[in-house]
């Protein structure tokens, strides 16, 4: 409960009140707007906008008591106008819209893309001004693949925003809504050409990865080089070059699996791909996020030991040895030749099964991740895991029948 | 043989009520008192529940919770490791133990009354409440048409056919029901309210006062927790002299001195007038659809019924007055009213319809059975309300759906509120993708399409055979006498049915905890009990 606040609320634009109308209007539309969040603070499952509409309804009811009356309004106007004219209104419209704006960020790093966008175009409403609602909102439609508005809300904010870096900034986001969702690779290079011609690197930068998306990798090799030769101080454009490489070559070496939210490889040819990717942009610039990228890109490409299949390795061997020790003990009997002739085969084939699911449950790491994502993996490691488990139930199935047979002869006695 | 009750389990103040002979009586508490404070104090190894509790509230609020019916239904943990129900469980031993004493004899099953608002999560927890506290549960009801029924004791005019207005304003709850009562027999219309609106935020409002006038005076005392907690205590106290008088002197000790702060009416009026106005909100909300729905005009109505200790302020029904333009009435006594009500019902059920108190293991059965069978009747249990009143559901229950348009997620509205008890609802959908292998259905309850403001209260992924987009998909909602929400879905194209969904309560506790939390209220010792 707020009972030490003292701020000046604009009621006004926090809730959309015409400052032209009657204190008998405002009240009539303020008691249907208490009712309004009233009942919205009944329901909400999360609790984050059940806060949000508490507090609205404590904005409101606050409201109430200062529209009831002429003269109190009066005094309220009086204040209103003095902080207007001060400059201190729209500072707070926009804290306002900057608290909206955070938690749409919050959601949208949580992956609720839905609250992201309704938060984003909620902080637009209160404050038009804001570059990062449009930025969340923006990167919000355009991860829930609604490309054609997530371009048109940018287009919208290229028309309010004049300075010259933010145009950058949306211009690169065309750019990219273009060559990764829409595949419309002219708009995408409209876009990009503007983008060179406000003489930014990013441009050039943009370039590259147009031309990579393109599948034109020779011409993007280029467009580095060219780049490169010309300016041999920008670090600023090589670093950028190879963090945009990444997020080229994680959108074609990774899968996103709905069901277990987890990423998977594509397969072996993606994950060599992204090595040989990390190892150009490693090239560029040395960097944490290059050097993390080589070492994941190298370690998926390892082969690690499925420890799934431990104790199926173990007992094939346990069993491959085990025949062989009664081979070898029958064999040294008297008369034992023949039967051993019978058992070879039989030895033969289990230290063979033995051999083929160790080394079978060597499996590089991409395959193995794929599989505890996915479920997916490559033949051998699906024939080693299939050995490896028939034998653990074979095992109990014949512990199983042991016991039942030593009940019985138990009870036969 | 034991006694049947009715307990209203209020938010700040809890009634036993039995009838004898015919006539409603209130129990009196050990103390003497007809109204026992729904607070409890921590005091090692023992706890204390009632005004003593409140008393030494001041002494070592962090031992002291009160207003716990705020929170039940929701999963947490409110003191040390005591739930909602848990602390609910151990307000209801006490009133149990108190009306025993008062009896002389043993309570054998307890209506309990919740607000009409309270959602099914809400009601699920009292239920458990009452099982952990060992009272057999005869049945749950809505406290207004409980209320109306306390009314209809001793106005039984079989000629006369009355439409009812309550206007329940408890300590943490509001309610508004309409009520039509023809043929010895209540209907309910329509309810509506807020489960967060009550005296405690008018206690609230002289505490805001007191504070703000100290301030003004150089002096802070929010940050005194002590001083604070005396002061919740007086701004009670405070707030039922502004009823009676224009103007009241609250006493706080602040560092060891004595400072007065004049608390006037006019200042507590205008401070609580939003609330009193979002209340006549609701009122109009249910006159106006009452008059659309049943064509009732509120010419027609008959008399406006007070319930709840917060109906004393004066500007309650003044401004009810003003705004309906009908006085109400103080027919019934507006503490006692629900618990009566309850008794009076609860006192029908066994003797007339002999119904068994539900324990929580028939409730496990009849949830086994019900998850088996594709569709389920309404128990014959819950019928015999059908001889004095009919209830009306008081959210709307939808599932959320995805606009074809705009590829939006809305909330979808299947069953809408204030539809009359048992009934079922269907609705067609179609689905959006090509070759779908899985639909989610998720369960609301809410009256709005912004999914922002509905709680889902189940989901489920159910299979279906891939089509082309399209799909015929039936949803059917049923929702039960006692308020409680079934889900049927049906591939309406195959005819095949989909499945029945539980609505799980995710918030309630399961069997497991119901029990854990039992044996943990069983082993403390609550003063004044003699178990």
């Amino acid at each position: 409960m707020a009972y030490a606040s003292n701020e000046f609320i604009d009621y006004y634009q926090v809730l959309n009140l015409d400052k032209t109308l009657k204190t008998k209007e405002l009240h009539k539309i303020l008691v249907a707007e208490q009712a309004l969040w009233s009942n919205r603070t009944n329901t909400p499952s999360d609790s984050k906008i059940m806060s949000d509409a508490k507090r609205m309804l404590e904005i409101v009811r606050d409201a109430l008591r200062i529209f009831n009356k002429d003269d109190k309004r009066k005094k309220y106007d009086e204040e209103w106008e003095a902080r207007k004219e001060q400059g201190l209104l729209n500072t707070q419209a926009s804290a306002e819209a900057a608290n909206i704006v955070s938690r749409a960020i919050k959601y949208y790093q949580e992956g609720n893309l839905e609250l992201a966008e309704r938060f984003a175009r909620e902080a637009l409403q209160s404050d038009g001004t804001n570059y990062d609602a449009y930025d969340v909102l923006t990167e919000t439609l355009f991860d829930e693949k609604k490309y054609d508005s997530a371009i048109q809300t940018v287009a919208f904010a290229l028309e309010r925003f004049q300075e010259q870096n933010t145009q950058l900034l949306l211009l690169e986001k065309i750019a990219r809504y273009h060559y990764i969702g829409t595949k419309n690779f002219g708009a995408a290079q409209d876009a990009v050409n503007k983008m060179v011609e406000m003489g930014s690197y990013i441009g050039s930068v943009k370039q590259v990865l147009l031309y990579l998306f393109m599948g034109k990798e020779e011409q993007a090799k280029d467009e580095i080089q060219k780049y490169i030769s010309e300016h041999a101080e920008s670090t600023a454009f090589r670093r950028e070059v190879a963090h945009g490489m990444y997020g080229y070559a994680t959108l074609r070496t990774y899968v996103m699996d709905k069901s277990q939210k987890a990423y998977a490889i594509i397969s072996k040819e993606s994950a060599e791909e992204n090595l040989r990717l990390a190892t150009e942009a490693k090239q560029l610039v040395e960097d944490d996020l290059t050097n993390n990228w080589i070492d994941d890109a190298q370690y998926h490409l390892t082969k690690v030991f499925n420890s799934d299949n431990k104790l199926g390795v173990v007992l094939w061997w346990v069993c491959a040895v085990f025949m062989l020790g009664f081979t070898v003990v029958i064999g040294m009997m008297d008369e034992g030749i023949s039967q051993v002739l019978v058992l070879a085969p039989q030895c033969i084939i289990s230290l063979g099964i033995s051999i083929f699911i160790t080394v079978g449950s060597f499996e590089p790491v991409w395959s193995y991740e794929r599989k505890a994502l996915i479920g997916e993996r490559g033949f051998v490691g699906a024939v080693c895991d299939l050995l490896g488990k028939y034998m653990v139930w074979g095992l109990k199935i014949g512990w199983k029948i042991m016991k039942w047979a030593l009940k019985l002869g138990l009870s036969g006695l | 043989m034991g006694k049947y009750v009715g307990i209203d389990l209020g938010t700040t103040y809890s009634v036993v009520a039995v009838m004898e002979n015919g006539r409603a009586k209130v129990l009196e508490n050990a103390e003497g008192d007809n109204t026992t404070p729904s607070c409890i104090f921590f005091e090692d190894g023992e706890v204390i529940v009632g005004s003593e509790a409140k008393n030494n509230s001041v002494t070592d609020p962090d031992n002291y919770r009160a207003f716990i019916k705020r929170e039940i239904g929701e999963k947490k943990k409110l003191y040390k490791d005591y739930t909602p129900e848990a602390l609910s469980a151990i307000i209801l031993k006490k009133l149990k133990a108190d009306a025993e004493r008062a009896l002389n004899d043993t309570i054998s099953g307890a209506v309990i009354t919740v607000p009409a608002y309270f959602t099914d999560a809400e009601r699920t927890a009292t239920k458990q409440a009452a099982f952990m506290a060992d009272i057999p549960v005869l049945d749950i009801i809505n406290e207004p048409t409980a209320a109306a029924l306390a009314y209809s004791i001793g106005h039984q005019d079989a000629n006369e056919n009355q439409t009812i207005l309550v206007y329940d304003l408890g300590g943490g709850t509001f309610d508004v029901a309409f009520v039509r009562y023809s043929d010895q027999k209540f209907n309910v219309l329509y309810n509506h309210g807020n489960h967060l609106l009550g005296g405690k935020d008018f206690d609230e409002a002289i505490i805001k006062l007191v504070i703000n006038s100290l301030k003004k005076k150089g002096i802070d005392i929010t940050k005194d927790q002590d001083a604070m907690q005396q002061l919740s205590i007086q701004a009670e106290t405070a707030k039922r002299a502004l009823s009676q008088k224009r103007k009241t002197t609250v006493t706080v000790y602040y560092c060891g001195k004595p400072m007065k702060v004049e608390v006037s009416r006019e200042e507590f009026e205008d401070e609580i007038e939003p609330f009193l106005l979002d209340t006549i909100s609701t009122v109009e909300t249910v006159l106006n659809y009452v008059e659309d729905k049943y064509h009732i005009g509120r010419t027609q109505l008959d008399k406006i019924l007070l319930v709840g200790g917060s109906t004393r302020i004066p500007m309650v029904s003044a401004m009810i007055e003003e705004e309906v333009g009908i006085t109400p009435s103080s027919d019934i006594h507006p503490d006692e009213a629900v618990a009566i009500g309850a008794a009076y019902y609860a006192d029908k059920l066994a003797t007339e319809c002999h119904v068994i108190p539900e324990t929580s293991e028939r409730k496990k059965e009849t949830t086994a059975t019900s998850s088996s069978k594709p569709t389920r009747n309404t128990s014959s249990e819950n019928e015999h309300k059908n001889e004095w009143f009919t209830d009306c559901t008081a959210h709307s229950i939808g599932i959320i759906i995805t606009d074809a348009d705009t590829g939006e997620k809305i909330n979808q509205i299947i069953m809408p509120k204030g539809t009359p008890v048992p009934a079922q609802h269907t609705e067609h959908f179609q689905t959006v993708m090509d070759y779908q292998e899985c639909i989610r259905i998720q369960i609301t309850q809410g009256e709005e399409q912004d999914i922002r403001y509905v709680r889902i209260i189940g989901s489920s992924d159910l299979m279906i055979r891939p089509k082309p987009r399209g799909t015929d998909i039936a949803v059917t909602i049923s929702c039960d006498a006692s308020a409680l929400v079934h889900v049927f879905v049906m591939d309406a194209d195959d005819n095949i049915e989909l499945g029945e969904m539980n609505v799980e309560r995710q918030n309630n506790l399961n069997t497991e905890e119901v029990k854990q939390q039992t044996e943990m209220i069983h082993g403390i010792n609550i003063g004044g009990i003699d178990d």
